[in-house]
């Protein structure tokens, strides 16, 4: 069953090693994630990176930055960059609703916040219903998909929140 | 007279705290070590950190005319270093010794903080002299020539680490070579990198830098390792390093010759203490007797020993005094909310008695918060003077090895400015110093060839203008040939053949990265870390480099910066809906104009203001906003810059003039040319805040 306790903050969400013989995982055990969705697909992402779920706040464009930096926000003083997922992921143009949330991350440095159309809940990854991304998928991407999740009916693109809240250091525009 | 006596006392108010801090990490220090059962297992660590004290302290005492606190301290070194150098070891004498010295140490500065003479200290330096002139070993070379160390190699090392090496031999600790050849842009951070990684492991002995036959930089370390840690070949992966054992037979050799010697520095051991005690109780009476005078002597009224501090002082985390900026910084926006409801109050019910006192109470508080905010920035206030003390230390050692005399002289130590502004100008100010010393004075043949004083002077200035500082390095020494510069850029290509240049111009190019006109690389400033880099981190900090070079007589440098970063004085714009604040240190005029005033050349548009024709630039096209709804009539120039370099920014509409806590971008972010940081005005809304030094930088480049 889910060891929590085993499950450090800030640590990937699983380091599925190998792939066994019936494309069962090997590996570390379940995890806790928070599923939303970003366009028509749903994600999921490790529950302990997370420090804060809020309502959306006015975001500061900040110029000369790549595009899937929307900008940053000021949350109680604390300033954090804001990443347009919509642009990360390669998925339609993001638009506003008032079901929108701002998941804030914690990240190696600082803080990181995503934008998610809507949050759904949180569910318990087990390693069974891990399977790696299929080929095409994760030679196209950026890395950014970790693992497809079956949760009963649910497909959940589960990312790697180590890749995906990376901002590159190269990445702004010198 | 009354000036250089106030100018003594203020440099005694800051003395002093800094002493005491000196004299706690003595007192500490001293009392681990006399906690320890076995004396020779003191770490190294320690010993420095109580023989760095003891430098500080004397150096400190010296600077405010502490004679006597500077000698004892000169003793305190003495005998320290001794230790370090294995000549001496902590035996319960050097240790009473040195416990005493600090708190005679400590008796002292307590008068000298009182105003009161110094007390007569010869008896001290008497004992300090006799317990010095045992005379121990002196280490023999031989137990080296158990190492497959390269002939030469001994003779390259000081003094300290020859001592060290012999050490670790004796404790039976595993000696490598670790030869590092790094790129010669990179060795910096490849070295620290390595460095650190070796720390992990074990002990640094020694590294010996040379340039390497294949180019780049080579590097000898010398790595000591635990008797039982895993080799060091195993842990150090990399291409740049090779790494061989030092010792002819690593795996047999740690007992073989480590016994007969140890019993050799045992027996010393004893016969050192053995050797003590005689000389030391004859003094030891004396000492107390004068001492308990020397005590009666700086009491005030012969009451109990205090264990007060003696000053008023409080040292702070600067973290703590930036969360509370923030804080104030909070207060000011919840200051704007209540000074806009107190005007739509008025608004509402005319001029009505209770309008009108919500309208004082607002503007009392608007009042109060400001007093709070400037004293808060008056706080993080230091003197420029504490990076000075630092550059006189390595101009000292480098102009040695450089075999040139110089004399630094500085002016306006007295300047204020904002603790973490003093801080990040000590690197590019220590460059600018060191390239003067290097490129700037000739060799002494030179200088007497020219007629010029062989002492060649490098004169520091700083002083306050204004909401700025200006720090000046000039030095008197061969100048700029911009006739070389003009080649050099031809040769790079930034320089245009035919056109006519300017001399400011041409020396501007220094700044440009990779601009060197030395050939040779020095071990002093042709370390990769250039002109542009200077440049670089002093726009980093919103100023700007100018440089005045005259041939053959010298060149100066001016610095010129904001007193603080932290709140400033700011002007509130908006261009296409998005808004920016410019700091107010950078704004020269705001005016408005009709766009038919703007003309182009060659496609830049410019403005005539008076005699002068104004580049200027609109935000929205640089960092390519969506344009707004915003009519385009009339437009606000906002010229902003420094003296010759001025531009004006096309502006929507004028907000106002605020005062705003300037925050980091964060890691990620940090970097974006022409942001230099966040604030917010009242809304909660992040607003960027214009680093307009780059931007006038980014634009004059681009031309």
């Amino acid at each position: 069953m889910a060891t929590e306790n085993s499950l450090e903050r800030g640590a990937s969400p699983a380091k599925w090693e190998e792939v066994g013989e019936r494309g069962l995982i090997k590996g570390e055990d379940a995890f806790k994630a928070l599923t939303f969705w970003l366009a028509d697909e749903e994600y999921a992402i490790d529950i302990s990176v997370i420090e804060e779920i809020t309502r959306p706040i006015v975001v500061t464009t900040v110029p000369r930055v790549p595009p899937y930096i929307k900008g940053i926000v000021n949350l109680r003083g604390r300033v954090i960059p804001v990443l347009n997922m919509h642009v990360r992921m390669g998925l339609a143009s993001f638009a506003p609703g008032n079901k929108n949330r701002f998941i804030i991350c914690r990240t190696e440095q600082s803080e990181v916040g995503i934008i998610a159309d809507r949050v759904t809940d949180v569910v318990c990854l087990e390693k069974y219903q891990m399977e790696p991304p299929p080929a095409k998928i994760a030679a196209s991407g950026s890395g950014f998909i970790k693992n497809i999740g079956r949760v009963k009916e649910r497909i959940l693109i589960v990312l790697d929140t180590d890749k995906i809240l990376r901002v590159n250091e190269g990445g702004t525009v010198a | 007279m009354a000036v250089r006596q106030k100018k003594q006392n203020s440099m005694l108010r800051e003395f002093v705290p800094e002493a005491e801090e000196m004299i706690d990490i003595l007192h500490q220090n001293l009392h681990q070590i006399e906690a320890l059962a076995d004396k020779d297992s003191v770490k190294p660590d320690m010993v420095n950190a109580i023989f760095r004290a003891a430098h500080t302290l004397k150096g400190m005492s010296g600077m405010v005319g502490l004679d006597k606190v500077c000698k004892v301290s000169h003793h305190f070194e003495d005998i320290l270093d001794k230790v370090r150098m294995g000549k001496a070891s902590f035996t319960p004498e050097i240790l009473n010794l040195l416990i005493d010295g600090v708190s005679l140490l400590q008796a002292m500065i307590k008068a000298a903080s009182l105003g009161k003479a110094e007390p007569d200290v010869t008896f001290f330096e008497d004992r300090i002299r006799l317990s010095l002139s045992e005379k121990p070993k002196v280490e023999g070379d031989d137990i080296l020539s158990d190492l497959d160390l390269p002939v030469a190699l001994p003779n390259l090392l000081t003094e300290y680490e020859h001592h060290r090496l012999v050490q670790n031999i004796k404790t039976g600790a595993k000696l490598y070579e670790a030869v590092a050849t790094f790129p010669l842009e990179t060795f910096d951070t490849d070295l620290s990198d390595l460095n650190a990684k070796i720390r992990l492991l074990g002990e640094i002995v020694a590294t010996l830098p040379g340039p390497s036959p294949t180019g780049g930089m080579e590097f000898r370390i010398i790595v000591a390792l635990p008797k039982d840690a895993p080799d060091l070949e195993g842990q150090i992966v990399s291409e740049f390093v090779k790494v061989r054992p030092l010792s002819k037979h690593q795996s047999v050799v740690a007992p073989l010759p480590s016994a007969p010697l140890a019993a050799g520095a045992l027996s010393l051991q004893t016969e050192v203490a053995s050797a003590l005690p005689k000389p030391v109780a004859e003094t030891e009476p004396l000492s107390e007797e004068s001492e308990s005078a020397a005590a009666s002597d700086i009491d005030t009224g012969g009451d109990l020993e205090s264990i007060r501090s003696l000053s008023q002082t409080v040292r702070v985390d600067i973290e703590k005094l930036d969360t509370l900026l923030n804080m104030v910084g909070e207060l000011v926006i919840s200051k704007g909310q209540i000074s806009e409801i107190s005007r739509r109050l008025l608004g509402q019910e005319g001029i009505s008695s209770f309008a009108l006192e919500v309208q004082k109470a607002s503007k009392m508080l608007d009042k109060r918060i400001s007093e709070f905010q400037e004293k808060l920035v008056e706080v993080r206030m230091t003197p420029i003077g504490q990076i000075f003390d630092r550059l006189v230390r390595v101009v000292h050692k480098v102009s040695k090895d450089l075999g040139k005399e110089v004399n630094l002289l500085f002016t306006g130590e007295e300047t204020r400015m904002d603790k973490s502004m003093v801080e990040e100008l000590s690197d590019p100010l220590l460059h600018l110093i060191l390239n003067a010393l290097d490129h700037g004075l000739e060799s002494h043949e030179d200088r007497i060839a020219k007629n010029k004083p062989t002492t060649g002077t490098i004169m520091v200035r700083a002083e306050q203008r204004g909401n700025h500082v200006v720090v000046e390095v000039e030095d008197d020494g061969q100048g700029m040939d911009t006739e070389k510069i003009h080649e050099k850029g031809l040769k790079r290509g930034l320089v245009i053949p035919g056109r006519k240049y300017s001399q400011t111009e041409l020396v501007k190019l220094l700044f440009l990265p990779g601009f060197s006109t030395r050939e040779k690389v020095t071990q002093v400033s042709g370390r990769g870390v250039g002109l542009d880099v200077v440049a670089k981190n002093i726009a980093k900090l919103s100023g700007m480099v100018d440089v005045e070079t005259v041939l053959g007589q010298g060149t100066i440098f001016t610095l010129t910066l904001p007193i603080t970063l932290v709140i400033i004085k700011a002007l509130i714009v908006e261009v296409e809906r998005e808004t920016f604040a410019i700091p107010l240190s950078s704004v020269l005029e705001s005016m408005i104009f009709s766009d038919k005033e703007i003309k182009t050349i060659e496609r830049q548009e410019v403005i005539q203001l008076r005699e002068e024709t104004l580049i200027l630039i609109r935000l929205n096209a640089l960092f390519n906003l969506v344009k707004g709804d915003v009519t385009e009539e009339p437009v606000y120039v906002i010229v902003v810059g420094l003296v010759d370099k001025k531009m004006g920014l096309i502006v929507n509409s004028i907000k106002g003039q605020q005062e705003i806590v300037v925050k980091s971008m964060g890691e990620e972010l940090k970097d974006v040319k022409g942001i230099s940081g966040v604030t917010e005005i009242g809304d909660g809304k992040a607003i960027l805040v214009l680093d307009i030094s780059a931007l006038i930088q980014e634009v004059t480049e681009k031309k």
